[in-house]
């Protein structure tokens, strides 16, 4: 039986949304179910037209109830929400309810759809050393991998938070040293880990320096990824979610 | 030893034989006039060390006993500072001001001249109804940021943006310190001092704002211009911003709480000091920062530069120096239109020379007791002293709080307010602004009576 994939919309169509489930199903045959929560008549023809011109053929179902309860009830494999694009100023202000959703929830996956951006074509994979499962690793992997975007792993070290506890209690460059270590022994962990994980011989992993909820978004933004995938385990979900610009990855634990 | 009981110790200048009243009124003198030459002479002394000499010598000599030293430190100058240090950092932290300064640089399409003009209004506008060390804290990151995207000196830029705060600040009853004392004692309201000052602000803004610019004008530093949209936007593009949206969030709802809190400090009882210090802890603790991080941001050296130079001119205040240049003041006063001269123009001297609140303090207490012995009304001289005591501020760099924590901000971006750079923007401009804000009170009084 195929894999079910639904979208989640509210008060408005985001036809990136709806283009990326079309894309989805298409490549790896998922079950595409649509609902269009709190929409009215005209949002509702929109969003036949929207599918229409996709030939995207499935069910449309409308409700009141609260996304999370759409979720706990449906139990897709895969859901797919649009995640609008804000200033961050105005985003300080105003959050949309996808990214409360993912907040919220952490035993579904779910792929926010960042409005504005076209379909993924590079996206990294997250891995940290005490954090993510190898459930995680495995069932990300797979996915992209079947999606066909070229991905990397890539993984964070909070230099800082240690660098402050070093620094009281050795001179500067013997905590340099002590830093650089700690740094080598993480990134050669985590690579380990995934190692393990996918039955790989050699993994190319992409260490970075920085707080993970900052660090990942502005790197991926920077360096032209536009999937960023992690698990709902990470330490800085709620950064990662808001502060990210790229189209969004949550997978279970 | 008892809590709250000070041994007295024989001092340098009692074993000297100077430990008299006397003696020690001119050490205070001295020591003032030479912590102030250090300070000047900047090419040979930081200005950190040079106040905090200056302060430790203060009591080392027994100009001022440690306990005198210790209540001359104005707490709530030190915990405004502070507490606003903390939640400034935080909002640097989490992207704030570059997303600002990115904004400001697209609204201003990178002229020289509307930034000037933008921010030095906006400053003005925010010093009315903030204190100015605040809204140069805020405001000045952001200038900062954006000037060096434009590879444009930013030296000049913040220096006219805090000009324009002390300028600001002079309209309202909160605006400045100053002005509080001058409310609390003289029993003026909010409502008196917008009647009062700020229509004569908002023209001395114009004039203040009319010397800075044909000064950076003349000087050649609003002459950078973007060459084509496809520029500003390659600059733009070249600082792409780390935020950290969430952060952001905690940073701006504390932010807008303490200031919330300093509108209505008085009715409850609080001094801004004590609110922004207890929202900079709640702050830390929502956020769960680690406050080391946090605290590498504050500037530690403009505090101490507040601490030594609080405790060498606590020395002038305990030995009556203040309370005789006010007495000599109240002596030259024989009415009030020449008063609102005499009063108005030496207060304006003596803040840019020293920390106006001090003096303020000690001013307002002479024009009490001139009120019980003359028969004209005082009211005029409250005014006269008001302007002075603010607008006199922006005559060195050391006249307000808010310069000095300004030449801090830029400094530890590695750019350097010298005395002399400060004097040759801000002299003019405090006496363009003091001499035509008197001369509108005085007019005011001459046409429409007391």
């Amino acid at each position: 039986m195929a894999k079910k994939l639904l979208v989640l919309l509210k008060d408005r169509v985001f036809p990136e949304v709806l283009r990326e489930a079309k894309r989805i199903s298409d490549r790896l045959g998922f079950a595409v179910e649509v609902y269009c929560l709190r929409c009215g008549g005209d949002r509702v023809r929109e969003l036949l037209e929207v599918l229409n011109s996709l030939q995207l053929t499935t069910e449309v179902k409308g409700s009141d109830r609260p996304p999370k309860e759409v979720l706990v009830e449906e139990r897709p494999y895969l859901t797919l929400l649009p995640k609008p694009r804000l200033n961050p100023l105005a985003h300080a202000f105003k959050k949309p309810w996808s990214e409360k959703l993912a907040e919220e929830v952490d035993e579904f996956n779910l792929y926010l759809v960042e409005e504005g951006l076209d379909e993924p074509r590079r996206a990294l994979l997250y891995a940290d050393r005490d954090r993510s499962s190898e459930a995680y690793l495995r069932e990300a992997y797979r996915f992209l991998s079947a999606l066909g975007v070229e991905f990397k792993f890539v993984t964070v070290f909070d230099e800082r938070y240690y660098e402050l506890l070093i620094k009281k209690e050795h001179p500067e460059v013997e905590a340099k040293e002590i830093l650089g270590r700690m740094f080598t022994d993480y990134v050669n962990a985590v690579r380990e880990k995934v190692k393990r994980a996918l039955g790989l011989e050699r993994v190319e992993l992409i260490p970075l320096k920085g707080e993970e909820g900052r660090t990942l978004p502005y790197f991926a933004r920077t360096h032209g990824f536009d999937l960023l995938a992690v698990s709902h385990a990470v330490e800085s979900k709620e950064e990662i979610v808001e502060n990210s610009e790229t189209h969004l990855l949550l997978f279970k634990n | 030893m008892a809590a709250g009981v000070e041994v007295h110790h024989t001092t340098l200048l009692e074993l000297l034989g100077l430990g008299d009243a006397k003696s020690l009124y001119w050490a205070s003198i001295l020591l003032f006039t030479a912590t102030y030459a250090m300070i000047v002479l900047e090419k040979f002394f930081h200005r950190v060390p040079a106040a905090l000499l200056g302060g430790s010598l203060a009591i080392f000599l027994g100009i001022i006993t440690p306990r005198e030293a210790w209540e001359a430190i104005d707490h709530n100058t030190m915990f405004l500072l502070v507490g606003m240090m903390v939640i400034v950092s935080v909002l640097i932290e989490s992207g704030f001001f570059s997303i600002l300064s990115n904004m400001a640089l697209r609204f201003t399409g990178g002229d020289p001249l509307k930034i000037l003009l933008v921010f030095t209004f906006l400053t003005a506008f925010m010093s009315a109804f903030l204190d100015n060390v605040t809204t140069v804290l805020f405001m000045v990151p952001i200038l900062l940021q954006m000037l060096v995207k434009l590879r444009i000196n930013p030296i000049p830029f913040v220096i006219a943006t805090v000009l324009a705060s002390n300028i600001g600040g002079t309209a309202t009853l909160i605006g400045d310190p100053p002005n509080i004392i001058i409310g609390s004692l003289g029993g003026f309201t909010f409502n008196d001092f917008i009647v009062n000052l700020a229509p004569i602000v908002l023209v001395v803004y114009v004039f203040g704002t009319l010397v800075f610019t044909l000064y950076m004008k003349w000087m050649g530093y609003l002459d950078r211009k973007i060459q084509s949209e496809e520029e500003l936007r390659r600059i733009i593009d070249q600082f792409k911003v780390e935020y950290d949206v969430p952060l952001m969030r905690k940073g701006l709802i504390v932010f807008g709480i303490t200031l919330l809190l300093f509108f209505f400090h008085h009715h409850i009882g609080l001094q801004p000091g004590t609110v922004a210090l207890t929202m900079a802890a709640v702050l830390l603790l929502w956020t769960r920062l680690n406050p080391e991080k946090v605290f590498e941001r504050v500037e530690w050296g403009t505090l101490m530069f507040f601490v030594g130079l609080f405790m060498v001119i606590g020395g002038l205040q305990v030995n009556g120096v203040f309370k005789d240049l006010a007495n000599f003041v109240a002596e030259l006063v024989t009415d009030p239109l020449g008063g609102i001269w005499i009063i108005g123009g030496l207060s304006a001297f003596i803040s840019g020379i020293v920390d106006n609140i001090p003096f303020t303090m000690a001013m307002s207490y002479v024009l009490l007791d001139l009120a019980k012995e003359v028969t004209f009304p005082v009211e005029p001289l409250w005014w006269a002293l008001a302007l002075g005591a603010c607008l006199g501020g922006n005559l060195t760099i050391i006249g307000a709080s808010a310069n000095v924590v300004a030449a801090g901000i830029v400094e530890k971006e590695g750019y350097r307010i010298s005395f002399v750079d400060f004097l040759k923007m801000g002299t003019p401009v405090a006496f363009v602004t003091t001499l035509i804000a008197l001369f509108l009170l005085w007019l005011k009084y001459n046409l429409f009576g007391f």
